[in-house]
């Protein structure tokens, strides 16, 4: 690696929530979006309906992850995930995920937040309130969560490599 | 690769964020699914062994289920609804096509249907046609609501005897 490329890598390792411009990330969103908006309704089936889970399971935990690395930046703490945080935002995805994937009352507690979320939204905003995106309690959608393997496995490199970038700058 | 400048990475990583949570929070809205009874009322004329009903879905992805037969009357009388049992109807569904039309029966009849027509058609046949008849019927929705927590039955889910609007 030329010292240009270790720069260069150095400084995109350290923008806060750039998590989410890593191609897993971003193929994710787009799988997500083109599933729930188009796909869905043109071809409404069994694999349409885990497309979107898997997208989902796929990104969410890394969206988590900056989050908290912005929320860190913003306090003007050390904001670098490590292992501790990724592993928290796996766990925290999976719990959420099959929570309302199992439980009635969970996925119409979520519902509640998200129905006074969006109406705020549509007070200001109207043109951002998504339209209906239907999303059903299966339990059998479980069957994704061993997914969340693959957020670890190339988080876990992705600290890895930032913090050998970090030592080496 | 083109590299771009620090802001902009900063920028672009910020938009992806927003982008992810805003797709989080619209995909996770019809998390709890609607679900709402529809009453409908069918009327078979003398010697009228068919009728038809509709389901206005409006465009939205519906299971519906035929519960029960609520009430009967017979040449204006009322009738014991096991008078005429469930069984002695045949409710058959139909899609559209282009020019085509495809009928499925539906046996037995709670069948559930999921269609994402605009209106699904159900033709109901009963045996003994000697006599005029209001049939009562309850059947259930299911759906998933908007965003905004409007369910189907306030978005004009409903049964209705005639054709499509």
């Amino acid at each position: 690696m030329t010292p240009h490329n270790q720069d260069s890598s150095l400084r995109r390792a350290r923008a806060a929530g750039d998590w989410m411009l890593h191609p897993m990330a971003l193929g994710a969103m787009a799988t997500l979006a083109l599933n729930d908006h188009v796909l869905k309704a043109a071809y409404p089936s069994w694999w349409t309906g885990k497309l979107s889970d898997v997208a989902g399971i796929i990104f969410f935990p890394w969206l988590l992850v900056s989050f908290w690395e912005l929320s860190r930046q913003a306090l003007r703490r050390p904001w670098q995930a490590n292992r501790v945080v990724l592993l928290s935002s796996i766990a925290l995805t999976a719990l959420v995920f099959a929570a309302v994937k199992v439980n009635d009352q969970a996925g119409t507690a979520l519902r509640v937040v998200l129905v006074h979320f969006w109406s705020s939204i549509a007070t200001y905003a109207p043109w951002l309130v998504p339209g209906r995106v239907r999303h059903t309690v299966d339990p059998t959608d479980l069957l994704v969560l061993p997914l969340l393997w693959l957020p670890w496995w190339l988080g876990t490199r992705r600290i890895a490599r930032t913090s050998r970038l970090i030592q080496a700058g | 690769m083109t590299d771009i400048s620090p802001i902009g990475y900063r920028i672009f990583s910020f938009l992806a964020v927003a982008l992810g949570g805003y797709l989080s929070l619209a995909t996770t809205c019809g998390s709890s699914e609607f679900h709402v009874d529809v009453i409908g009322h069918v009327s078979f004329g003398r010697g009228q062994t068919t009728q038809s009903i509709w389901v206005d879905a409006e465009g939205r992805e519906l299971t519906v289920i035929f519960e029960e037969v609520l009430s009967v009357e017979r040449d204006g009388h009322p009738t014991a609804p096991t008078d005429i049992a469930q069984n002695d109807f045949y409710a058959t569904q139909c899609t559209t096509s282009g020019l085509s039309t495809t009928c499925t029966t539906l046996i037995p009849w709670n069948a559930q249907v999921a269609r994402s027509n605009s209106a699904m058609r159900f033709d109901l046949t009963r045996n003994d046609a000697t006599l005029p008849a209001n049939v009562t019927i309850r059947a259930s929705a299911t759906g998933g609501g908007d965003c905004l927590g409007n369910a189907p039955e306030r978005l004009g889910v409903r049964l209705r005897d005639s054709g499509p609007p």
